[in-house]
């Protein structure tokens, strides 16, 4: 301790000696940023080039302007992350071509300042900016800064307009029926997309950069009066404890700021599809947006919002229940299907009937693998299969899995190395995992928890299998929400194994939204007798 | 986060002695053998038996709102005698976890897993059970509802599974074994499944809205489990006839037989999952009573330190406390019930009354306080 | 930190309780013969029994690719000689390079000189072992057991499956019982101790040899003690009321006909005469479709109807009365009548439970037939009724 502090001492001191014999010159970022614009164009310049560095896309433009081109005024652009068109004609032009600058005044700065911002140029956004650290901030994320001599001010003039994605159908959740925008990489693109959708002025977007080095604009948007304003806080409290150097995708925040990083759950949700997220603001729940990352998170999330498509609410409602129940039981395949077929095939052949059990038992013989290990390297198989799948080009993409699924497995059949019932078992659970998307990579690890119980301790193992992933599920909260409430009968069972009819879905979940619980008021289902009587 | 605060809702806390209850059917071995083809009416004549039983409870629950059993005793019986009544209490609880626990893998082992050694399952299942223990009763409570649903509509599969092999003449003739075995069956099951909801006590005081109507919910779960525990045993008998009283797992056997489009025949795995769910249930509220008790005995602040411990001594315990099976059935079947008797009805009883003449004493102390004050 | 550490404790605590204590059930499928079939038979030393057991073999049965070679026989029996089930059992198991697996077992066949000789000690084994299951059918066999297993079968490679498949069809047409274990030790540890079950025999024409169901044997105290034909066997289940299928023949003056059976039912009460039983009485409904007419000469269709009636009423009577006294005569009350009687009129049981048998062996039976014929079939004439010329 006193080491430390004796350290500390000693650096201090030497840097004060330091800087008394250096000069002003060569001081750190860090104090430069801290700079205020001082007036005098060159130095100003001198120093902003000092902290940006020579790198070749930083553009300082300097030039003379005026009625009779005495200023001396100077841009800073990055480029390729202004507009040109807009660099050009909405500033450069004005400033150089402009008369209204006649009159100059000389002893008042301010005042022509003002004349700049308000006749001069042809930008909605320009702001006043006085330290070196705010210029070089804001001339990052792709503004202008415009220097001149004499003003001890930077105007930031917003000319962002960078090459982006442009709005495309996602990827991720197809749907046939529904919306088919999809969130881009666009910071303000996404808050676009949920402001066009939610019109109410109760709409906040609550601004935040996050990461160090990379000054990720962070957006938490939810409706006022409907989110718990304590998990607004709570949202808010724990991106503000993140301190880390880079946000890169909503990926990152996720993880940051999740309850259980321990969990094979994930407690936050996300989408990609403003449509959905719109949906989940609606219910009280908060969004956060991140620059560079077309996926939106959603908190709190239940464990039933997994099984939630938004598609479920565009058609009518027993297709969707339908659907819905499917999707629970694709789900309970995907994690158990080969834990039971080795509880039965190697535990309890009892409960096979008969027949099935001598066809099992043919495709057994000669197998050289134990059963389990059978399973192992299937499921393993299909996992890097998967993962080929996914990162290789399309074409390629396909091509493996064609070999892969078709040919090995036929060929692995044929060569009497596995059973061919495995095969059909693991194929089955495969299709069945893609049914719940969210869930795939907890699924995943699921399946093979619950393979090896069931293969050490049978149907015993399998139920202690489940035990142990119900009391895990049941240990989970998401932002102060039980992850599994509305599984557990508690309430809103509106929404969780079927979907009642949109009509009859009066209220908010309780529990995420506390306040204007009221969603509709229907309360009765349309029907013709509510039918506007016609003119005639 | 203190684990004691943990709120239950009313309902969470109903259904929990719906499947604590239905979690007995495995016992109904005991009385099957003693009451026959009548044992359905050992059902009712115990539901009748145990009204006035629960009542007490309730009264307790309702003096003491937001204490436990075993503060309670402090409270009734004095520091020392609240003390040794409570060392009552924390015994059975803990041999109550320890026969179930026992029971379960008495079970397994005959059912699904003939060769894997008792302790192993015991230990398995004790981990399990400790691990939802740990994270508090909200968590050992949360699915009370579902597995009701579940127990519910498996129960109603497995009746019209059966129902092409049920013979209603196996309920006859009615009133025809000895008086006494309908005493002795009315005991057993009084005390076996039914009284055993003193540890309902235990957690009474974290349920929410308990000051509006606990009661309420003490008796609708009391009654929901009674109706399908008797829905059990009607099936049991109508399918099984009079091999009811030879077989050790008549539930399981009854569902042996049970045959949905000829194929799905063997549906008696759902009664082993079922029940396995079950136990899990009702051992994890039994061990998460018993450390609860201990650890307000000694006045502990959190019960999760004894996790550990209190799981090595129950498995410890359950694997001694008897040396065969046969043990097993005559104890249940001769000796605890009697002890059960005592723990179960006498006591609480007798803390109900001590309480109510400590209160009338200390009214009429205040009453001539106040009288004299005046 | 600490939670990693802590996380990995529970989990290499859980994985060495895994992998020390699991698969002790383990029971991998190449590794066992799945048991299709179960013969007892007297064996020729005195006192002990042959146990048969028939395997299906899984190579030569499985569908898809991996079907053995085509001559290779689906089934494989084995057998051994042993005074009690479980020590027989003991001996074919160290004969056998795999662990037997019964839970699959069909049929269990008595032979007739061991079923005569008596079954109850092996029937506890059925009882109490973990791996037997009650729903086997029981069946009798008219020579030896082991001879029926080794009968092969046209359709069903295991004949195992075979007989448990013709019992369920035979049980449809009523030509025979199916009887499951539980319902024979059910019937046999009742008060009227008295049961029946199926007897399988071999038909041997030219060098065929075919399985039939024919006939009841009739069990007392766990001993056979006779047969019933198979027409005694249908009278059986007229008094029983669970007659599903089949067709009654009449025969009356004017012509014969085949009657279809729809559905049957019966009631059974016990007449008292101051606590004295009486009789038994039995109210049989049958409920009929005309399969076949032969005869009737110009006669009109509802005369043609009230002659059947009588005449079916008055086979099915035939019918009862003669599986009565067959059952009468071996003192064996296969109806279960003592145990009605103990069910309904548990206070008069008592009186006569004594001597039931002998009580049984002279109770008169008195049936009350009602015959139903719904419907005519898809004519409501015949080629040789008046109509048609």
């Amino acid at each position: 301790m006193f080491n430390f502090i004796t350290k500390k001492l000693k650096y201090g001191l030497r840097r004060a000696q330091e800087s008394k014999v250096e000069t002003a010159d060569v001081k750190s970022n860090k104090e430069i940023e801290e700079l205020p614009i001082t007036g005098r164009l060159s130095a100003d310049l001198e120093l902003t080039r000092k902290v940006m560095g020579t790198s070749s896309d930083i553009k300082i433009h300097e030039f003379r302007y005026g009625t009779n081109s005495e200023l001396k005024g100077a841009l800073i652009f990055i480029d390729g992350l202004v507009n040109s068109d807009m660099l050009t004609q909405g500033i450069l032009k004005p400033l150089i071509l402009g008369k209204n600058l006649n009159s100059y005044q000389k002893e008042s700065i301010a005042k022509t300042l003002d004349t700049v911002k308000q006749t001069i140029l042809c930008s909605g956004d320009v702001t006043e900016k006085h330290l070196i650290g705010e210029l070089v901030e804001s001339v990052l994320s792709g503004d202008t800064a415009f220097l001149s001599e004499g003003f001890d001010k930077a105007l930031i003039i917003s000319t962002k307009g960078w090459d982006k994605r442009s709005i495309s159908e996602p990827q991720t959740e197809s749907v046939v029926r529904g919306p088919r925008e999809g969130f881009t990489e666009n910071f303000r693109t996404n808050t676009a997309l949920l402001r066009r959708r939610i019109k109410s002025p109760n709409l906040r977007m609550d601004h935040l950069t996050i990461g160090e080095k990379t000054d990720t604009n962070v957006c938490v948007a939810y409706i006022e009066g409907v989110a718990d304003p304590g998990i607004v806080e709570t949202v808010k409290a724990r991106l503000k404890s993140i301190s880390a150097d880079a946000i890169l995708d909503t990926g990152y925040i996720e993880q940051y700021i999740e309850d259980h990083p321990f969990s094979m759950f994930p407690t936050i949700g996300y989408s990609e599809k403003p449509d959905v997220v719109t949906a989940r603001i609606l219910e009280g729940r908060v969004a956060i947006i991140a620059d560079g990352s077309p996926f939106v998170l959603t908190a709190p999330m239940l464990f039933i919002e997994s099984f939630q498509s938004s598609e479920d609410y565009y058609i009518r409602p027993f297709h969707a229940s339908m659907i819905r129940i499917l999707r629970y039981l694709a789900f309970f395949i995907s994690i158990s299907a080969p834990a039971i077929f080795i509880a039965l095939t190697t535990f309890h052949q009892e409960l096979i009937p008969t027949t099935l059990l001598f066809t099992i038992a043919a495709a057994r013989e000669g197998t050289p693998f134990p059963t389990f290990l059978e399973a192992i390297i299937l499921v393993f198989s299909f996992e890097i299969l998967r993962e080929a799948g996914i990162r290789l080009p399309r074409p390629v993409g396909q091509a493996i899995s064609i070999v892969g699924a078709l040919i090995m497995g036929e060929a692995a059949v044929s060569a009497g190395l596995v059973g061919a019932p495995m095969v059909i078992v693991v194929a089955i659970t495969a299709v069945a995992s893609f049914a719940v998307p969210e869930q795939t990579d907890s699924a995943a690890i699921m399946r093979i928890i619950l393979l090896i119980l069931a293969s050490s301790f049978g149907g015993f193992g399998i139920a202690v299998g489940f035990l142990g992933i119900l009391i895990h599920l049941a240990s989970l909260k998401s932002f102060g929400i039980p992850y599994c409430s509305s599984l557990t009968f508690n309430h809103n069972m509106q929404d969780s194994f079927v979907r009642m009819p949109l009509w009859a879905m009066t209220k908010r979940p309780k529990g995420i939204a506390n306040e204007d619980i009221i969603r509709n008021d229907m309360q009765i289902p349309p029907s013709p007798v509510y039918q506007p009587p016609s003119n005639e | 986060m203190k684990v004691e605060n943990a709120k239950i809702s009313a309902t969470q806390f109903m259904f929990s002695i719906v499947i604590f209850i239905r979690s007995s059917s495995l016992l109904s071995a005991f009385f099957f053998s003693i009451t026959k083809q009548d044992s359905w009416l050992i059902v009712l004549f115990g539901t009748v038996v145990c009204i006035p039983l629960l009542w007490v409870y309730v009264a307790l629950a309702k003096q003491y709102p937001d204490k436990s059993l075993i503060q309670i005793n402090d409270e009734v019986f004095g520091r020392i005698g609240g003390k040794i009544v409570s060392v009552f209490y924390i015994w059975f609880f803990f041999t109550l976890t320890t026969l179930n626990l026992r029971d379960l893998g008495g079970f397994v082992n005959k059912s699904i897993m003939i060769l894997t050694p008792n302790t192993v399952i015991i230990s398995i299942f004790i981990i399990l059970c400790a691990w939802s223990v740990y994270y508090g009763l909200e968590v050992v409570t949360r699915y009370s509802i579902v597995f009701t649903i579940i127990s519910t509509a498996i129960l109603i599969v497995s009746i019209l599974a059966t129902f092409n092999i049920m013979n209603f003449e196996n309920f006859l003739p009615i009133f025809h074994q000895p008086v006494n075995s309908y005493i002795h069956g009315t005991h057993i099951i009084s005390t076996i499944p039914f009284g055993e909801l003193v540890v309902f006590l235990m957690i009474a005081p974290n349920v929410e809205g308990k000051e509006k109507g606990l009661a309420k919910y003490f008796y609708g779960g009391f009654f929901i489990a009674a109706l399908l525990i008797l829905l059990v045993i009607l099936r049991d008998t109508a399918v099984l006839g009079n091999m009811l009283e030879f077989l050790s797992l008549p539930s399981f056997e009854a569902l042996r037989l049970a045959t949905l489009f000829e194929t799905i025949s063997h549906i008696e795995i759902l009664f082993a999952v079922l029940l396995i769910l079950f136990l899990f249930f009702k051992i994890s509220i039994l061990f998460y009573t018993s450390i609860l008790a201990v650890s307000h005995f000694f006045k502990i602040k959190s019960y999760r330190p004894l996790i550990l411990p209190a799981s090595a001594l129950i498995v410890v315990y359950s694997i001694t406390i008897f040396e065969n099976v046969i043990m097993h059935t005559t104890i249940s079947r001769g000796t605890a019930p009697f002890f059960w008797a005592f723990i179960e009805m006498i006591l609480p009883f007798i803390t109900l009354m001590v309480s109510y003449i400590k209160k009338a004493i200390k009214k009429a102390a205040g009453s001539s306080k106040e009288a004299s004050a005046a | 930190m600490k939670q990693i550490s802590r996380l990995f404790i529970l989990a290499s605590v859980i994985a060495a309780i895994l992998f020390s204590s699991g698969c002790y059930d383990i029971r991998e499928l190449d590794r066992v013969s799945i048991v299709t079939g179960l013969a007892v038979d007297k064996a020729e030393q005195p006192g002990n029994i042959e146990l048969t057991i028939q395997i299906g073999k899984a190579g030569a049965l499985g569908g898809g690719e991996n079907v053995g070679a085509p001559d290779e026989k689906p089934v494989q029996l084995i057998d051994a000689v042993g005074e009690s089930v479980m020590v027989a059992l003991e001996s074919l198991r160290n004969d056998n390079s795999r662990i037997l697996f019964f839970q699959h077992n069909q049929v269990l066949i008595i032979g007739e000189d061991q079923a005569r000789t008596g079954i109850i000690p092996y029937l506890d084994t059925f009882m109490r072992n973990k791996e037997s299951r009650f729903e086997v059918w029981v069946l009798v066999s008219e020579g030896n057991a082991k001879d029926v297993l080794e009968t092969e079968m046209e359709l069903d490679e295991v004949s195992a499956v075979g007989i448990a498949k013709m019992i369920k069809n035979h049980t449809e047409t009523s030509k025979s019982l199916g009887v499951r274990l539980l319902d024979f030790l059910s019937k046999i540890t009742e008060r009227s101790a008295s049961a029946v079950a199926p007897i399988i025999k071999i038909i041997k024409e030219e060098d065929i040899h075919r399985l039939s169901l024919s006939g009841l044997a009739v069990f007392k105290k766990g001993q056979m003690t006779g047969k019933l034909t198979e027409d005694q066997s249908i009278g059986f289940s007229w008094v029983m009321g669970d007659l599903k299928g089949g067709n009654l023949s009449v025969e009356t003056e004017k012509g014969s006909a085949q009657l279809a059976v729809m559905s049957s039912s019966s009631k059974l009460k016990p007449v008292f005469n101051k606590d004295r039983l009486q009789k038994m009485k039995a109210d049989i409904t049958g409920k009929f479709i005309i399969a076949e007419l032969t005869g009737f000469k110009n006669m009109k269709i509802e005369q043609v109807i009230d002659l059947l009636k009588k005449g079916a009423a008055d086979s099915i009577k035939k019918l009862v009365m003669d599986c009565y006294k067959k059952s009468q005569q071996l003192k064996s009350d296969i109806y279960g009548f003592g145990s009605y009687i103990y069910k309904y009129h548990a206070g008069r049981w008592k009186t006569i439970e004594k001597d039931w048998d002998a009580v049984f062996s002279n109770l008169a039976l008195e049936v009350d037939i009602k015959v139903d014929i719904q419907d005519t079939g898809k004519t409501g004439k015949s080629p040789e009724m008046e109509g048609i010329r």
